[in-house]
């Protein structure tokens, strides 16, 4: 597709919807744009949601295909972004879902199902103090993720990696926002004992209540 | 200061963490101990949003796929069965009833995309000379779209309407500072057509102008750049962030633009519109 002026359409400068209006109209290089504008995203909450990349490079390409045979049924009450962060969810526990699971060394036992509450923040160790991210970090983390129970898990995923807002995770899990807002707490609680560097080492102040 | 006599509990200062509960700002403010808790949820926030991303160039991840899958619209447009298709349809699995046992596994949609990849190929050889101009022509920006007097003219009005922000939505991957600081500047041209300027919402806490924390926290930052007239998010490297544009209050009338990370604010990308 050429503008007037025989260019290409600046389409990095088009907002979601008038892609998804091009797209549905027939523009492939629209839907292409759109596709490779969400494309990083949708592969983080792959990669996070189902713990390792194959898997996730599945899911992943699941997640287009969806997007594209169901662009015709987006109806705009909702932003693409969300649209595509709740198909990419349901693909990813589908993936999740299918496969068998596979136990991960070193942790105790599913976090959220059957093991025990922590309920401390990590205090005797930093969680991460540095930016960089080393390869044991990343580990611990998808370790750590790969064991919690799929509900809390996509809810901090949602927050964390795609910054949506709790309404917008509400809208895309089909839940109350109050469900959201525990869940993103239970699976934070869950989640910082078992990081890179923390003990889990309850003996801090103040205790707090946790979810 | 007065602080509320009990800590927050973990939901409270996770959801405080979220820019979910400001209520509990005043109590931050003043209590260290419950400082050094958001440290740590933003450590861990930070760590979940930093995804690993595969070596090499991001396009080489995603051109093979959505290359096929793009190609495989004109060849295949019937739905299939077990894909969730729209924001109607109720999640299933562990979130939700209707679990459907049975489906094709990874090896039957491999096979299925790379018949589309032949598509794709044979689709971008019949097409070719209409790519020519390059590998990704339709990011390109015309140079009339990103005029800077344009871009400054928008955000100084944006910036006299007293606090309107305009919404740039979500910009994608964030590929590097010229890309970041084109972008803004057409949204700030088109005067974005696409989403009404929003006034910030007051912290019911404070009365101070809300937004995410990164915004405030920007918003304070001792090397002030004026007024606040656009917000929108993106992804850069991997690290989700917000988009925060400043147009300066005085008569050179220039635009900063910076990408702050979502979590620890921590400035990514910073530039200029001159």
């Amino acid at each position: 597709m050429t503008g007037d002026t025989g260019h290409p359409p600046p389409y990095a400068a088009w907002a979601d919807a008038s892609l998804v209006d091009a797209a549905t109209a027939g523009d492939d290089d629209a839907l292409d744009a759109l596709l490779r504008r969400h494309h990083p995203r949708i592969q983080g909450i792959c990669l996070r949601l189902t713990g390792n990349r194959a898997d996730a490079d599945d899911a992943c390409q699941e997640a287009l295909l969806a997007l594209v045979r169901g662009l015709n049924r987006f109806d705009g009450r909702s932003t693409f972004a969300t649209w595509a962060y709740r198909v990419t969810t349901n693909t990813c526990l589908d993936e999740l879902r299918r496969r068998r699971r596979r136990p991960i060394p070193g942790l105790p036992d599913d976090l959220g199902r059957s093991g025990p509450l922590s309920g401390d923040l990590g205090r005797s160790g930093p969680v991460s103090g540095d930016h960089g991210g080393t390869v044991a970090d990343r580990l611990d983390i998808d370790a750590a993720l790969a064991r919690l129970a799929p509900e809390f898990r996509v809810a901090v995923v949602l927050r964390d990696l795609c910054g949506l807002s709790y309404a917008e995770i509400a809208e895309v899990i089909d839940v109350p926002v109050g469900t959201v807002r525990s869940r993103i707490a239970r699976g934070r609680a869950l989640l910082l004992p078992h990081l890179a560097g923390s003990t889990g080492n309850p003996a801090a102040a103040p205790q707090r209540r946790t979810p | 200061m007065t602080m509320p006599p009990e800590h927050p509990d973990f939901e409270d200062l996770s959801a405080f963490h979220d820019g979910e509960a400001p209520e509990w700002a005043d109590h931050l403010a003043g209590c260290a101990s419950c400082r050094d808790d958001l440290h740590r949820l933003t450590a861990l926030s930070e760590a979940v949003g930093r995804v690993p991303l595969a070596a090499g160039d991001p396009g080489d991840t995603y051109d093979p796929v959505a290359r096929a899958v793009a190609a495989s619209r004109a060849s295949d447009t019937s739905p299939r069965p077990g894909i969730p298709l729209g924001p109607g349809i109720p999640l299933r699995g562990p979130l939700g009833p209707g679990a459907e046992p049975g489906r094709s596994g990874s090896g039957r949609r491999r096979q299925w995309v790379l018949g589309a990849s032949v598509a794709a190929v044979l689709a971008v050889t019949i097409a070719i000379g209409a790519t020519v101009a390059g590998k990704e022509p339709q990011r390109e920006v015309p140079r009339d779209t990103l005029s800077a007097d344009g871009a400054r003219r928008t955000a100084g009005a944006a910036a006299g309407r007293g606090g309107s922000v305009i919404e740039g939505g979500d910009l994608g991957e964030i590929t590097d500072r010229a890309a970041l600081v084109s972008r803004v500047g057409a949204d700030l041209v088109r005067g974005n057509r696409d989403r009404p300027a929003q006034p910030p919402s007051p912290s019911p806490a404070t009365g101070a102008p809300a937004g995410p924390p990164c915004e405030v926290e920007a918003r304070a930052d001792p090397g002030a750049r004026g007024e606040l007239v656009y917000r929108a998010t993106g992804v850069e490297a991997g690290t989700p962030a917000v988009v925060l544009a400043f147009a300066s209050a005085d008569a050179s009338g220039r635009v900063t633009v910076e990408a702050r990370a979502l979590s620890g604010c921590r400035v990514l990308l910073q530039g200029s519109i001159p």
